[in-house]
């Protein structure tokens, strides 16, 4: 199975659906949401997509960034409807010193089956901890950095252990993407089940793990794609604009690095339903804005991990 | 004194209309003012006009020099009729402080006490690349060193009077017709700029979206600056703006309200929660 770790934001959650549409028949993505919105409206379509479509999804019930930080409560209320069916989403929660309210906050809700996320200041030899992990209806642990020991003992108790790689490596502007043209994404997907014995793999697709607000508009526009660049690898090519010396005429900045990325996938060959959306708008002449970009860079990543996984 | 200063931030006065959220004024009022309350104000609105007051008397940051720009040379010189002011308004590479269109097309660029001139020459030569009139807006006792700078810019000074401060044109800006296409595109909106393109040539090229820009700059430096300032002022006049209000909000907040954007029913809002007694 492949984890993807997403905050819930608009298009992050828009390609969640368009992934579910196409995929429902055929899917090995289990994404893991991080609610970071006070306005639910997308959060409710997104999770109701993903029901309809049968594909299981973790959510985290207490988000460490956003709007919602330490408001379960809040989360819980919200999304009561959709949370009823628990066959359809397991709860998660980020580990860091908090295990005892974890303990309690799964105890009062009664969940079945539950994920939890360690970050890296948990110790794996606190007591606390070591209950919160002992608890039989902890099914699955997302853990990062390959951490053997962490691993070692979570697979003794039975857990199903899965890695969380922080993938991407961001840049500060988009116009420092022109002199790294491409780069090495990933070759875990090879080797994280075999040979290292982890149940599932996982990563923050082709965003960085840090969590951003906002932003202005760019002087570049950069369109992140990962590929199959042999048997053995994945990477990412980053497709930037010529013209970068302000922030204006985003149109013509789009235009530009579509037609890299259009022509790079015509070249391989290589298509799927992101490609094929980004070279749609590229023909058309149609700038499609920044949001949309996201969500065919991230939308891809997803269709591509799904095709690789086993 | 200074401290007063960041009691005029449109963070703030954003999450406090949003959240009703009073903690960045009552921080302010129980290091400083709790023995006053009652005395020199009751209410929120009387302890911001008292800060107010202050940072006019002793300590002239930005805000004042922006809002007092607003009452005494926007609101009681010029008037507000047919003009949409602008907070922040980007030319090449500046952003000049306050910009406003009526029958013409004026710059402000604020320079008080606090601030270095330096990088006013560059500001200065951006803003006359597409406004007729520019200004320096300083304090009396800066005013022979920038009348010194270009003869074509205007000076504004605030003058001290008695115990309060006025605000005086001490030289009028020449106005000029000369425009720069290539930098006017770039501070306008793609909506913006294709009306230009639309109203001068009949349509626009047929080109692609990708092509558009560069060909509506191509376009847009054939058409001769009288005309190309006309278009322009037209075209910014029809930015949704809330100039018209401006004389109906509280007058320490008329700056604040132009860069919040704020309608008739947030500053009814926000006047309603600045009536209230002072709770810490």
């Amino acid at each position: 199975m492949y984890y993807p770790y997403l905050r819930g934001k608009q298009f992050e959650l828009l390609s969640l659906r368009e992934f579910a549409d196409i995929y429902s028949d055929n899917c090995k993505v289990f994404p893991v949401i991080e609610p970071v919105k006070s306005s639910f409206n997308s959060m409710k379509i997104a999770l109701k997509k993903l029901q309809e479509k049968k594909i299981s999804y973790a959510l985290v019930l207490n988000p460490q960034v956003g709007e919602l930080i330490r408001n379960t409560r809040t989360i819980e209320m919200e999304l009561e409807q959709l949370l009823e069916d628990r066959d359809s989403w397991i709860p998660a929660y980020i580990v860091n010193s908090n295990s005892k309210g974890i303990i309690r906050q799964i105890q009062i809700m009664d969940y079945h089956h539950v994920m939890l996320i360690c970050q890296d200041s948990v110790d794996s030899n606190n007591p606390d901890f070591e209950e919160l992990i002992g608890l039989a209806v902890v099914t699955k642990v997302l853990i990062n950095n390959d951490n053997r020991s962490l691993k070692r003992k979570l697979q003794k108790l039975g857990k199903e252990v899965i890695r969380l790689d922080d993938n991407f490596k961001p840049q500060k502007k988009n116009s420092d993407y022109v002199d790294i043209p491409e780069e090495k994404f990933t070759e875990e997907h090879r080797y994280y089940d075999i040979e290292d014995h982890y149940q599932g793999l996982g990563d923050y697709t082709v965003l960085t793990s840090d969590f951003l607000e906002g932003g202005r508009l760019p002087y570049a526009v950069a369109i992140h794609l990962t590929y199959e660049k042999n048997s053995d690898e994945i990477w990412v090519r980053h497709f930037v604009s010529d013209t970068n010396d302000d922030n204006t005429n985003i149109q013509g900045k789009f235009g530009e690095a579509a037609e890299k990325a259009v022509e790079f996938f015509e070249r391989i060959p290589f298509s799927n339903d992101s490609i094929a959306e980004l070279t749609g708008y590229y023909r058309n002449g149609q700038y499609p804005g920044l949001g949309v970009l996201k969500k065919i860079s991230i939308k891809n990543h997803l269709e591509l991990m799904n095709s690789i996984i086993s | 004194m200074r401290s007063y200063a960041s009691i005029f931030s449109s963070t703030s006065f954003a999450r406090l209309l949003k959240n009703e959220d009073f903690d960045f004024i009552n921080k302010k009022i129980e290091r400083y003012d709790s023995n006053k309350i009652g005395k020199n104000f009751t209410t929120y609105s009387e302890y911001i006009r008292y800060a107010y007051n202050s940072l006019k008397k002793d300590y002239r940051c930005e805000y004042i020099y922006k809002n007092e720009l607003i009452n005494e040379i926007l609101l009681k010189k010029y008037g507000t009729e047919n003009t949409v002011v602008i907070n922040e308004f980007k030319v090449g590479n500046s952003v000049a402080d306050m910009v406003l269109f009526n029958g013409t097309s004026k710059a402000f660029e604020i320079k008080t006490e606090l601030d270095s001139e330096k990088r006013l020459s560059g500001q200065l030569n951006d803003y006359t690349k597409i406004f007729k009139e520019c200004y320096v807006v300083t304090h009396e006792s800066l005013i022979e060193k920038y009348l010194e700078t270009d003869v074509k810019i205007g000076v504004i000074a605030i003058i001290s009077h008695n115990n309060s401060i006025k605000m005086e044109e001490v030289r009028k800006a020449t106005v000029s017709e000369e425009i720069d296409a290539l930098v006017l595109i770039r501070s306008l909106r793609t909506q913006e700029y294709k009306n230009i393109i639309t109203a001068y040539f009949g349509q626009l090229p047929y080109v692609s979206n990708f092509q558009m820009f560069d060909e509506c700059a191509r376009l847009m430096k054939q058409i001769p600056s009288v005309e190309l300032n006309r278009l322009f002022i037209g075209e910014l006049k029809r930015r949704t703006s809330n100039t018209q209000l401006l004389q109906s909000f509280y007058k320490e907040l008329r700056q604040l309200c132009l860069s919040l954007k704020i309608n008739q029913k947030d500053y009814l809002e926000l006047s309603l929660k600045l009536s209230q007694p002072i709770k810490l």
